[in-house]
């Protein structure tokens, strides 16, 4: 690609006029095209290459079905690259040049998140210098160099790119030692920012200058990619590195780093690649530290570092590498730490790519078996890895049954503690119990002599009435259905009302349950409870002896069907037995509950029943 | 600050004792007779010494010796201004391989200075008999033709140990072109190499 667009290249006058005959002038660049023509013959082209990229995607796929889904994303994305490229040299002119980088320039600027976070970053470094001269100067240097870089990134080769960059960092380095705007920072500051600087314009340029479409970076990642694929067989055995897949602490400090290899290529600026290559680095030493009793030296570093090369196989390997060599501050960043591991990188993908049987100290048979992959080895990293798995799951189980036991175990122990606080308990009750029966047996006789006494005279009382309710029915069913369950009703309702009333106040009613299952055997024909009983009880108590009085009541509650609203009066009417019934013990509770059952609680209670009992019938 | 001055490679067969070197150097420590301290990156460290008044960063880097790694050792030693080429002192095998690397030290990095070192002293004070008797003059007549200083160390008793560091860092300050890049970085000039497009016409 690069071959068409050098200045030597000549071109005869034939090729100078637009191939479609359209009298402009063409240009090599445009492929013979004059420059509207050309636009018209790419978008046509690129409509096609989208067409096309679909079946080669899944031509791919059925030819190399090992192939990831992420490196097709990665090809369509470079091709897409690509084609960007050729766009912007279309829209190349001559005159319109310093418009297109300028354009290009405020593109990248905008909406671009990488920018914004490197400057949350240094947002303590930005206030320092903020409404300085410094700012002015740190900006105006950013700002040439990007543009040095847009302007000369078709013309010049990525060799001389990176020699402007490498000189920029040293020029602004230089800068700030020596320049009498930046004589009263500390170094520190001055240390920051030019790591600021660095990676402020290569976050920016980062589109621009990753594995540009003019290099063979993307066919070199590709390459490594499907060689490390290849080599997926390739267990620590055969690169005579000691780790201990067994062991889970080792396993997860190699998920570590090869998630930190991985982290490289979604990181922008070159220091950012270098931070994920050190962590990586750093990990694996921890790794074999878990590994190897006693320093790890370099000769077991570089095969854990392949080892996990080989089975990270990260993205974009080749690209990324070329990226630190060519933008990275080299005097600052290269001779240190990260120089050191960075070249162990290096060496271990360069190990990767000449990588042989003798290398592995294999059969030369056996690796082409492998690489082939006529046969799998039977100690791979994945198949120790799914028995160390299920080993995991085992260890975890066993961890987990054993805080069961000891949970149950705590549990029972608390059971047991329950109980024989519960049987302790049970014994103090018993012994306070019968202290208390040893201490209060006659008092309790005492307070039960005098319901005894009541009870009995009631007992005689209420032996007595039962015969007369059948009396009461006949009465009312002969005189008229309606007022039969009138009385039935208001006799109800007084019960009820007087149940309530009775109950909670009278201390006489302390044996409830005793005259209930004799009322209840008496009042046979009535399905109401006790309490109904009761009522009759009462009823007949006054009613016994005066069966006339009886008649009044049912004579007066004959009246009352017709005035059905006010069921006051054969409520009231009571009252007049009541005072008839002054002479029983409880004569003197009785008149008060009519008096209240005559007014608002019944009331609502009525109607109630009334339709309850309709609909009963 | 990341920044290393000189960069030191530590070249030799595995097992020659090129990590117990650095160790011994840097944190005073010999691995046999001291529990390890957990330190990470023993196979690079970054000491500061000053000499003759002035500040040197050294950084040491250790490689993998085995020879499946040959081709890739290359990469190692590019840039840098001192390599301690170790052999086993015992080990005549070893020797060979050194004489391997002086070698090509010689002939791809000129700028790299190249100091011998035979470790594992203290084995052949304790009496341990060498393979190859003769070693000792072989390799003191190798070291004259060449022209390569031979230091005889110890990293279990620590013996020239400090004096072979000490000689390299002298070394790299008597060369007044290595201090003037460390008190000035040379600022390349920039070319204003304009290229046009021949359709301009």
């Amino acid at each position: 690609m690069y071959s068409t667009k050098t200045p030597t290249l000549r071109i005869d006058e034939a090729d100078l006029k637009c191939k479609n005959g359209c009298g402009f002038y063409g240009n090599a660049e445009w492929e013979g095209y004059c420059s509207k023509c050309h636009r018209e013959h790419l978008q046509k082209r690129r409509a096609q290459a989208e067409r096309t990229s679909h079946s080669q995607v899944s031509d791919t796929d059925n030819i190399n079905r090992s192939l990831s889904a992420g490196s097709h994303k990665e090809e369509k994305k470079v091709q897409q690259e690509k084609k960007y490229k050729l766009l912007n040299i279309s829209f190349r002119k001559p005159t319109a040049k310093v418009q297109g980088y300028q354009e290009l320039y405020h593109e990248l600027l905008k909406d671009n998140p990488d920018l914004e976070k490197i400057k949350a970053e240094n947002r303590d470094l930005l206030l320092y210098i903020a409404k300085t001269p410094i700012e002015k100067d740190v900006r105006k240097c950013i700002h040439s160099f990007v543009v040095d870089i847009l302007q000369n990134k078709d013309i010049k080769r990525i060799e001389e790119l990176s020699e402007i960059t490498q000189n920029f960092y040293h020029v602004f380095g230089k800068r700030l030692e020596n320049s009498t705007k930046y004589a009263d920072i500390p170094s520190d500051i001055k240390e920051k920012l030019l790591d600021y600087v660095e990676r402020y314009a290569m976050t920016l340029l980062y589109r621009i200058l990753f594995c540009p479409p003019f290099t063979s970076d993307e066919e070199k990642d590709l390459a490594i990619q499907k060689r490390i694929r290849q080599l997926n067989w390739v267990s620590g055995k055969n690169l005579e590195c000691r780790i201990h897949e067994t062991s889970s602490e080792v396993r997860e400090l190699v998920y570590t780093s090869i998630t930190d290899l991985l982290n490289m290529d979604s990181a922008k600026a070159p220091q950012e690649k270098l931070a994920c290559v050190i962590h990586c680095c750093r990990n694996i030493f921890l790794l074999l530290q878990q590994s190897v009793d006693g320093p790890a030296s370099a000769d077991e570093f570089l095969p854990a570092l392949i080892f996990i090369v080989l089975k990270a196989n990260p993205a974009r390997l080749k690209s990324n590498i070329n990226f630190i060599t060519r933008f990275c501050n080299a005097s600052r960043l290269m001779t240190g730490e990260g120089g050191y591991y960075f070249t162990n990188l290096c060496c271990a993908v360069s190990f990767i790519e000449n990588l042989t049987a003798e290398s592995l100290n294999m059969a030369e048979k056996d690796f082409n078996a492998y690489m082939s992959g006529e046969c799998v080895p039977a100690n791979t990293w994945e198949s120790a890895l799914m028995i160390c798995e299920s080993l995991h799951f085992m260890c975890e189980d066993i961890t987990l049954l054993d805080d069961l036991q000891a949970k149950n175990a705590d549990i029972m122990k608390q059971a047991e503690e329950l109980k024989n606080k519960m049987i302790e308990f049970k014994e103090k009750i018993k012994e306070d119990v019968s202290k208390v029966i040893e201490r209060t047996p006659l008092l309790i006789s005492h307070s039960q002599r005098i319901p005894t006494n009541l009870d009995s005279e009631d007992f005689e009382s209420y032996q007595l009435p039962p015969p007369i309710i059948p009396q009461i029915y006949p009465h009312s069913i002969g005189d008229n259905v309606n007022s039969g369950v009138m009385t039935d009703l208001s006799s109800d309702l007084m019960r009820t009302s007087l149940v309530e009333d009775s109950v909670t106040p009278s201390p006489t009613f302390d044996f409830p349950s005793l005259i209930g299952d004799d009322s209840l055997e008496a009042s046979k024909g009535e399905d109401e409870t006790s309490l109904i009983s009761l009522d009759t009880q009462s009823d007949v108590a006054l009613g016994e002896s005066q069966l006339f009085k009886k008649h009044m009541t049912d004579s007066l509650i004959d009246e009352s069907p017709t005035l059905e609203a006010n069921l006051c009066p054969p409520v009231l009417k009571p009252i007049s037995s009541e005072d008839y019934h002054g002479f029983t013990i409880q004569g003197s509770n009785i008149p008060t509950i009519p008096c209240n059952t005559g007014d608002s609680s019944t009331a609502d209670l009525d109607s109630d029943n009334y339709s309850s009992y309709y609909q009963n019938m | 600050m990341n920044r290393v001055d000189l960069k030191i490679v530590l070249l030799g067969n595995a097992m020659v004792g090129k990590t117990s070197l650095m160790q011994r150097y840097v944190h005073d420590s010999f691995n046999g007779n001291r529990p390890y301290q957990n330190t990470i990156g023993t196979v690079f460290a970054a000491k500061q010494v000053q000499v003759n008044g002035v500040s040197l960063v050294m950084g040491i880097w250790d490689t993998a010796g085995s020879e499946k790694y040959d081709a890739m050792t290359r990469t190692y030693y590019r840039g840098a201004k001192a390599a301690i080429v170790c052999y086993d002192i015992t080990k005549f095998s070893t020797f060979q391989r050194a004489k391997h690397w002086v070698r090509e030290l010689r002939s791809i990095e000129e700028n790299c200075k190249v100091y011998l070192c035979a470790t594992k002293k203290d084995l052949c004070d304790e009496g341990f008999v060498s393979d190859d008797p003769d070693l000792q003059n072989t390799v003191e007549k190798y070291a004259r033709g060449t022209q390569t200083k031979l230091f005889i160390t110890s990293s279990k008793t620590g013996e020239n140990v400090d004096k072979l560091f000490d000689e390299i860092v002298q070394d790299f300050v008597s060369n007044p072109e290595n201090l003037q890049q460390v008190e000035e970085a040379i600022v390349l000039s920039r070319k204003p190499e304009k290229r046009y497009c021949c359709t301009v016409i």
